[in-house]
């Protein structure tokens, strides 16, 4: 205002001084144009000077008073206060209403803006009693909280600290809030066993926060460790604006893992020794070793020999589903072709299966990839799928084995197994890939089972990368699904060894009969090395009646049996027309029963243990002899 | 090969004299019995057997130690090492193959036919030799 008013004061004086000035310039100049004495000019000149001082102090005693009034007015810029200049000339009245106008616009605007500005004051009022209200909300929670937090700005200065933070570190909220991130790992580094790793980890989270850290500690004087969670706090367009820091104590998970390790492996092998012993005491005395074991005794001996399976097939179990979740199952993944896979499957499950009276059927797609898998644990996930469709299906039906490509998915193929059972209730679908569950639970508990399996299958299966479900529709079977990695190729196969030639037809059907069933995988294994196909037979009273049916090249058999032992055996084949020329080989452990076994027209005894090249050898052997005998 | 005599190592009685009659029953062999390694180790040098069965967890010496040592006895060094083992410790008795162990079986074993389980991991190992 003052620098307007000046401006004013300049414009109103100027033309007055220049009026005076031309006045006084033209008196001059009459005076020296006119013929007049010297001292009438100076009267004229001397009457002219003062007739212009007498007009202009006139007009400067009228227009002053205005001008210094208007002047001082606009300095002053009052709103209102240049009305009072109306009754002044037209010019400075127009300036002054001009100025008026503008004062007064100025003023109304004036008005507006204070009452923003209180209306905005009010808010920002309302707005710090909001906030100051929770932050003491904040704080109270804060100091509800049992574990020490803290939390720090993105600089790593202290924003806020709980009660228990302050009584952690035995340190004032004030002190803490001036020492910082750097003040406070610092206190924490005295409590633990590795501070240097302390510090780095603190710098990591606040140089890289973009995801919660958990991290224990292992303190330095006893166990456990302090544990430190971090959470970042992000603000717009992800730019970090703090972290929140919830100290405690925590147990060091390498630990937790050892001791899992440990327990695992001790629990393991504690339960496991008296399975051992009560496994074998029973195989014992059901096997014979005490002597002749009575029906009835039989009976429940072979109920505590099931049960110890079961019980060992829970442990099993157990084990591995503590490796799983312990991360300590290592995959070896390696080509393998499924053919083999599957086949293997079947043929260790087949004889589950005949016990059952189920069949056992391979549908392997054409052009299915080789796997890129651990073959140990596609072995066990098989093995668990097929016996589960076992038990779920009904006596006399089918479990189907196959393998698809995915032409969706051309990283991965199908395997999978179908059973045409009951079936799985829609809702319990998912859930039997739970530990501990089974579909039957939902229904009865009638089927025996850990109610693992599915769960160790479903950790084989996403070890693997792959995935697993079921399609099941009740009262029509279920098909579970497990999609598993392709292989590029599969190594070259090495050369078969050679092997010594056995006569001009290597490929006999040759039925085994031993109680132990064991024992008749093992004898079927030497067999099957060679290409013969096998009969097993459990029972001696079967004998006769399995040989009529399948018409075997030759048979095996133990002398020791359990009601109708080997030489029983031996003697119903030999008094029977149909079977007499079937050669049997005896297999004993003395040869005691040598003499008599002959005497009835055994081909062959021999003495265990069986070796394979022993076993391959009698079975040529008595083989040729038949047919020489028959030619 | 032939087998005539067995040591076995096991520091489980019940297990010992299971795994005896087991033997005998099926196979015939005569089974010598020590309850650890120790043990194990005097037996087998006072009187070598044609094989060693070894249990892995046992006191004073384990199955592991107890095979590195037979392996570095030039007299014994020849004798066939299997392992009796738990599941929970197959990747340690692996481990344990490279000692110079020809295999190993898992516990429990079925008394009927470990006889022949082991017959068949010595014919591996002559097939392979």
């Amino acid at each position: 205002m003052t620098e307007f008013g000046s401006k004013l004061k300049r414009r109103i004086w100027q033309p007055f001084l220049f009026l005076m000035g031309v006045a006084v310039l033209a008196s001059v100049c009459l005076t020296f144009l006119l013929p007049l004495t010297r001292l009438s000019l100076w009267i004229y000149t001397a009457l002219f000077v003062l007739l212009t001082g007498a007009v202009a102090l006139l007009m400067t005693g009228r227009l002053m008073p205005s001008i210094q009034s208007l002047a001082r007015l606009t300095e002053e810029a009052s709103p209102g206060s240049l009305e009072r200049a109306s009754s002044d000339p037209d010019e400075l009245q127009g300036l002054a209403r001009t100025i008026s106008d503008i004062t007064t616009e100025m003023r109304e605007k004036e008005q507006t803006w204070i009452g923003d500005l209180e209306k905005r004051n009010q808010a920002m009022q309302q707005l710090s009693r909001n906030l100051q209200e929770q932050a003491a909300s904040f704080e109270t929670a804060l100091n509800e909280v049992d574990s020490p937090v803290c939390l720090f700005e993105a600089d790593g200065n202290v924003l806020q600290v709980n009660q228990s933070f302050c009584r952690f570190l035995g340190v004032s909220a004030e002190t803490l809030r001036t020492r910082g991130l750097i003040g406070i790992v610092g206190d924490l580094r005295r409590f633990v066993a590795s501070p240097d790793e302390l510090s780095r980890a603190a710098e990591e989270i606040f140089r890289k926060p973009s995801v919660p850290n958990d991290t224990v500690f292992p303190f330095k004087d006893r166990s456990g460790g302090l544990r430190i969670y971090c959470v970042p706090i992000f603000g717009e367009l992800s730019s970090l604006i703090g972290i929140i820091a919830a100290t405690g104590e925590g147990t060091d998970t390498s630990a937790v893992e050892r001791l899992k390790g440990e327990f695992t492996s001790t629990v393991s092998h504690e339960l496991r020794t008296p399975l051992t012993a009560i496994k074998g005491a029973v195989g014992l005395i059901l096997g014979g070793a005490g002597g002749p074991v009575p029906g009835a005794i039989r009976d429940l001996l072979e109920i505590a020999s099931h049960n110890t399976d079961r019980l060992i097939q829970l442990v099993n179990d157990i084990l591995e589903i503590f490796r799983m979740e312990a991360g300590r199952l290592r995959l070896k993944p390696a080509p393998a072709s499924v053919e083999d896979l599957i086949h293997s499957a079947r043929d260790k499950a087949a004889r589950e299966a005949a016990a059952a009276r189920i069949r056992l059927e391979t549908r392997i797609a054409p052009g299915v990839p080789p796997a890129l898998v651990d073959a140990e644990q596609v072995a066990i996930l098989l093995e668990k799928l097929i016996s589960n469709a076992i038990k779920f299906s009904h006596a006399g039906g089918t479990v189907r084995i196959g393998a698809d490509p995915m032409p969706d998915a051309p990283r991965f193929l199908l395997l999978w197994v179908q059973d045409f059972g009951r079936g799985i209730p829609r809702e319990a679908q998912e859930r039997i890939f739970e530990k501990f569950e089974q579909a039957e639970d939902v229904l009865t508990r009638q089927k025996q089972g850990s109610g693992l399996g599915l769960s160790i299958c479903r950790g084989i299966v996403e070890g693997h990368g792959g995935r697993i479900w079921v399609k099941s529709e009740p009262d029509k079977g279920s098909t579970f699904y497990a999609s598993l990695p392709v292989a590029q190729s599969l190594p070259p196969k090495a050369a078969p060894e050679a092997r010594p030639v056995r006569g001009s037809d290597a490929h006999r059907l040759v039925m085994v009969v031993d109680d132990d069933a064991d024992t008749r995988k093992v004898i079927s294994r030497m067999l099957q090395s060679e290409g013969h196909y096998v009969v097993e037979v459990s029972h001696g009273s079967q004998v006769a009646d399995l040989a009529l049916r399948h018409r075997p090249e030759v048979i095996t058999l133990d002398m020791i049996m359990p009601g109708v032992d080997g030489l029983e055996v031996l003697r119903r084949l030999k008094t029977d027309e149909r079977t007499r020329s079937i050669p049997v080989v005896c297999i004993s452990i003395s040869d005691d029963l040598s003499p008599q076994a002959l005497q009835l027209g055994a081909a062959l005894f021999i003495r265990k243990p069986l070796e394979t090249k022993k076993l391959l050898d009698a079975i040529e052997k008595v083989c040729q002899t038949a047919a020489g005998q028959a030619g | 090969m032939e087998i005539h005599k067995v040591l076995l190592a096991e520091d489980e009685e019940d297990i010992r004299k299971v795994a005896q009659m087991s033997l005998q029953f099926r196979s015939g062999w005569k089974v010598t019995l020590a309850s650890n390694g120790e043990e194990c180790l005097a037996k087998a040098a006072e009187d070598p057997p044609d094989l060693i069965l070894l249990d892995c967890m046992m006191p004073k010496l384990d199955g592991y130690e107890t095979c590195r040592r037979l392996k570095l006895d030039p007299s014994l060094q020849h004798i066939p090492v299997i392992f009796l083992t738990a599941k929970a410790q197959e990747t340690e008795v692996k481990k344990g193959l490279s000692l110079g162990a020809v295999g190993y079986l898992i516990k429990p074993f079925n008394p009927m036919s470990l006889a022949a389980e082991i017959s068949q991991i010595l014919e591996g190992r002559d097939e392979r030799n």
